[in-house]
């Protein structure tokens, strides 16, 4: 029996290894039961591997995408640059609406804060700024939407100008650096009235008839006076930035720094009415 | 090397690769396929080691295995002992040593294990959650990944365990 199975142990050995896991599969393959001890050994022995497979793979796929692998990575660039570059020019038109959104309620909070006028919304369409010309601002408002001659023309910094020729749906604003452009003005902190002429490019206007007496130093501010028939009283005009005053003459010079930049408008309001009790020279001046 | 020591080395080296065909399909497919690479030990042992050796490996190989696939305990064991068998009895029809050889022998191993444990596991389970034969068409791609990995492992393995002499292919001698 032994001879037996010595001469044939090899057969026997691999019978037992393969009839003792199919007994056991068999015993238990109807009702499996939880995890064994060894089942929990190779998963704690393998689970580091497995991490560390992860890691080496993950490692070198990113790194032959990265560095080797790199076709249609020019296509998919320029792609992103060109959605970026679309993209900036939707961020730039959006920030312009947005600005542009601010300007306007800005302005309509200007005129809503002045109940005695009645105020037309515009938009410069154009400028004119020829030195050998007048000094114009085209508006998108005329005649057909209520705007004459001579109406006052604002924007939330101050006075902007007044209208010079009508078009039917356009009109220009002769802006108060022109040197045709004469606004009766006062000093808001003395009281003290002049005429603001441009002097015929944007910038610096110059103060006139200020009484040599009067009390004007750097700095202060001007508002309409309201007593040259166009402009309302108590706008914005500029502010005095130079005072020379000569040893002798009735009046004294001064330069005035406009309140209203008329290179950066964008919105205006012409005041199309003054409807407040006592304000007839105005209206009746922004008849054509 | 010492034959005592190729049967824990092999089972480590099973481990080892259980481990990294889980991580490499995982990463590779997203676990749409998977890979057998044990099985190629398992084939390995059958080319390179005593029979007692090489069925104890098997045995070894295949309790891992089962351990790592969840399943019932025994099944893959039982089968890798069958595989074992199979290439001491089959391997002397063709050079299995080659590259290629093993690749084929290794492919056909992981499909014979596969149906192999879908039969099984069809005979003993209800017929509620019993395997159905749609996983054919898995079995299938698992085999011809495991034949394509099998050189890998088999280069591997051959310089990991260096077989101080090879045995003659045969059950029986």
């Amino acid at each position: 029996m032994f001879a037996l199975l010595k001469r044939y142990r090899e057969v026997v050995v691999v019978v037992v290894v393969a009839v003792i896991p199919l007994g056991i599969f068999l015993a238990h393959a109807r009702h499996p039961g939880d995890r064994t001890a060894l089942d929990r050994f190779v998963l704690t022995a393998t689970s580091p591997i497995e991490k560390g497979v992860d890691w080496a793979i993950t490692g070198v796929m990113e790194t032959w995408q990265r560095y080797v692998w790199l076709r249609g990575t020019e296509r998919r660039a320029r792609e992103l640059s060109r959605e970026v570059n679309e993209l900036r020019a939707e961020n730039a038109a959006l920030v312009q609406l947005r600005a542009e959104n601010e300007r306007l309620s800005r302005l309509l909070a200007f005129a809503r804060s002045r109940p005695e006028h009645r105020a037309v919304g515009a938009r410069v369409i154009g400028t004119r700024m020829d030195p050998k010309g007048l000094q114009l601002v085209t508006i998108d408002r005329g005649s057909d939407d209520g705007v004459r001659r001579m109406m006052p023309v604002v924007t939330t910094g101050g006075v902007l100008g007044r209208i010079h020729t009508l078009g039917a749906h356009s009109a220009d604003v002769l802006v108060l650096s022109d040197r045709n452009s004469s606004i009766a003005a006062r000093v808001e902190r003395s009281r003290a009235r002049a005429n603001v002429r441009g002097l015929g490019a944007p910038g610096p206007c110059k103060l006139e008839y200020a009484l040599r007496s009067d009390d004007l130093i750097e700095g202060d501010e001007l508002v309409t006076s309201g007593t040259d028939g166009v402009f309302p009283h108590g706008l914005p005009v500029g502010q005095v930035t130079r005072v020379k005053r000569g040893g002798h003459g009735l009046y004294q010079a001064a330069e005035v720094l406009p309140a209203v930049d008329v290179n950066r408008v964008e919105e205006v309001a012409v005041l199309v009415a003054i409807e407040a009790p006592g304000a007839a020279p105005a209206a009746k001046a922004a008849e054509p | 090397m010492n034959a005592y020591l190729r049967v824990p080395l092999a089972s480590v080296a099973a481990l080892l690769l259980v481990a990294i065909g889980a991580s490499a399909t995982r990463q590779l497919s997203g676990g749409a396929v998977s890979v057998a690479l044990a099985v190629p030990v398992v084939v390995w042992l059958g080319l390179e080691t005593t029979v007692i050796e090489g069925a104890v490996g098997a045995v070894v190989v295949g309790v891992l295995l089962d351990a790592s696939a969840g399943g019932p305990g025994g099944l893959l064991a039982f089968l890798s002992v069958l595989v074992f068998v199979g290439v001491r009895a089959g391997a002397g029809i063709f050079d299995a040593r080659t590259p290629l050889g093993f690749a084929l022998l290794s492919g056909v191993a992981t499909l014979g294990m596969g149906l192999g444990a879908l039969l099984l596991l069809r005979y003993v389970s209800p017929a509620v959650s019993a395997p159905g034969w749609n996983l054919l068409g898995r079995v299938a791609v698992e085999s011809l990944l495991t034949g394509l990995a099998a050189p890998a492992v088999k280069w591997v393995l051959d310089r990991v365990l260096s077989p101080g002499h090879r045995e003659q292919p045969g059950l029986l001698r």
